[in-house]
Formats: structure tokens, C-alpha cells, sequence
């Protein structure tokens, strides 16, 4: 057996690019990592916005479909434009991972699930999971963010 | 056994890392939901779950990496 020391810092590029759909070109740069998740036998990867903003950890309803979530239970989030159902599960791994390699793990992680299909496009990863883990620096012009592990 | 370039490559570059790769042509994929295997975009469609089938059915074996392209919209939590 191996022992790997885990990187104390890491450091992950945004995701950015440029479209434009009618109009001038539009501009998207958003602090996303690389996020695994699993539930039962389902497993994918997919991106998480690192939300300094958000105390919880979001899950796209549309994902749901594709863990085949059970146990959902009745809940509610607040945001910007006020109070929102949501639906509140536990996802038995989430691995944040950079280039193949996972840098740290949770297990049964509770997720809330806004019930609004639509109503975010991507996992929120909140202060109640990387934020637990990681002091993080966002470099807003550079276009990347770093991780400290506590 | 001597592997070729684009075998070193899929074995050390994540999906997401060939998201990041793409650069500006992600955003002809804008608002639709894609699915990623090794460093190829291998399906597109309306809802994750219809690219997920496609590139579970494609390769079997492997995890696939999905994600909606997004737009500008103003998300706030």
C-alpha cells in the first residue's frame, strides 16, 4: 500500500469563455472545481461553483434524476429573491478532484435541492462542505482560486 | 508498449480539464447540457439525464462528466 500525501494548496483555473447568442459577446468567469458525486451504484462528475455566499450546499433538481435520490424531505432555502422550496437529501460521496485526482472527500454530504427545475444550472458548493475543509482565496483577475487545507 | 500522445493525455487530463481547454467554443453549447469522456465532448442534448444515457451507452466502463453550459445569468443564493 502507498501513502500519498495530500497537497496542502491547491490551485484550480475558473471556467471561462466568451459567447454571445444576439448581441455583443458575453463574457462568463465563474470559480467552478471539478465535483464527483455518488449515490448508490450512480456515480458522474459535473462542476460546482465555490459559493462563499451560500451556507448550504445546492444540487441541481435535474441531477437528482440521474442519482436516483430517495428520501427526499421537505424544505425551504432563502436567497436573494426570497424564501424557496427545496427538497433536502444526502448524496453518499462528493470528491472534489483536480486533473484525475480527488483532493478531499465527503461522505454522506446533505444537500438541498431547489424543487424549481431551472433554478440553478450547476452544484453550489457552500461553507458547509469545501468551506469546512479549505480556506479559500479567490482571485478574481487572474481567473483562478486556491485552496489551503486546515 | 510506447503510448501514443493522445493516450498520455486522456490518462492525465481530467474531463473538466478539457472543458477549461476549450475555451470559447464551450460557448457554442451554451444553455444545453453535455457529456465529457476522457477529451471528447461525447453527447448534448436538453437534459442530463438523455447525455448521460448517451455516454453511459457510448462507454460503459467509464464515469461521464456532465454539465449545463452556462449563461450569464445573475445567480444569486
Amino acid at each position: 500500500m502507498t501513502w500519498q500525501k495530500k497537497p496542502k494548496s491547491i490551485t484550480c483555473k475558473y471556467l471561462a469563455y466568451r459567447f454571445s447568442l444576439e448581441g455583443p459577446p458575453k463574457y462568463i468567469r465563474l470559480p467552478m472545481v471539478h465535483v464527483y458525486l455518488k449515490s448508490g451504484d450512480k456515480e458522474f462528475t459535473t462542476i460546482g461553483l465555490v459559493d462563499s455566499g451560500s451556507t448550504a450546499t445546492f444540487l441541481p433538481c435535474e441531477l437528482v434524476e440521474i442519482l436516483e435520490l430517495s428520501n427526499l424531505q421537505d424544505s425551504s432555502a432563502r436567497g436573494a429573491g426570497g424564501v424557496f422550496p427545496t427538497w433536502l437529501a444526502k448524496v453518499d460521496v462528493l470528491k472534489l478532484i483536480k486533473h484525475k485526482e480527488p483532493f478531499d472527500t465527503f461522505q454522506n454530504v446533505r444537500v438541498h435541492i431547489p424543487k424549481q427545475t431551472g433554478a440553478i444550472p450547476y452544484v453550489v458548493l457552500g461553507r458547509d462542505t469545501i468551506f469546512t475543509h479549505f480556506d479559500i482565496t479567490f482571485y478574481e483577475n487572474k481567473r483562478k482560486m486556491t485552496f489551503i487545507r486546515l | 508498449m510506447v503510448e501514443s500522445r493522445e493516450e498520455m493525455t486522456a490518462k492525465t487530463i481530467s474531463e473538466f480539464d478539457f472543458v477549461l481547454s476549450m475555451g470559447d467554443k464551450l460557448g457554442e453549447y451554451v444553455h444545453q447540457w453535455i457529456a465529457v469522456v476522457d477529451d471528447k465532448l461525447v453527447a448534448k442534448g436538453r437534459t442530463p439525464k438523455e447525455v448521460y444515457v448517451k455516454a453511459r451507452k457510448k462507454h460503459p466502463t467509464r464515469i461521464p462528466f456532465v454539465m449545463k453550459v452556462p449563461a450569464d445569468e445573475v445567480v444569486l443564493l
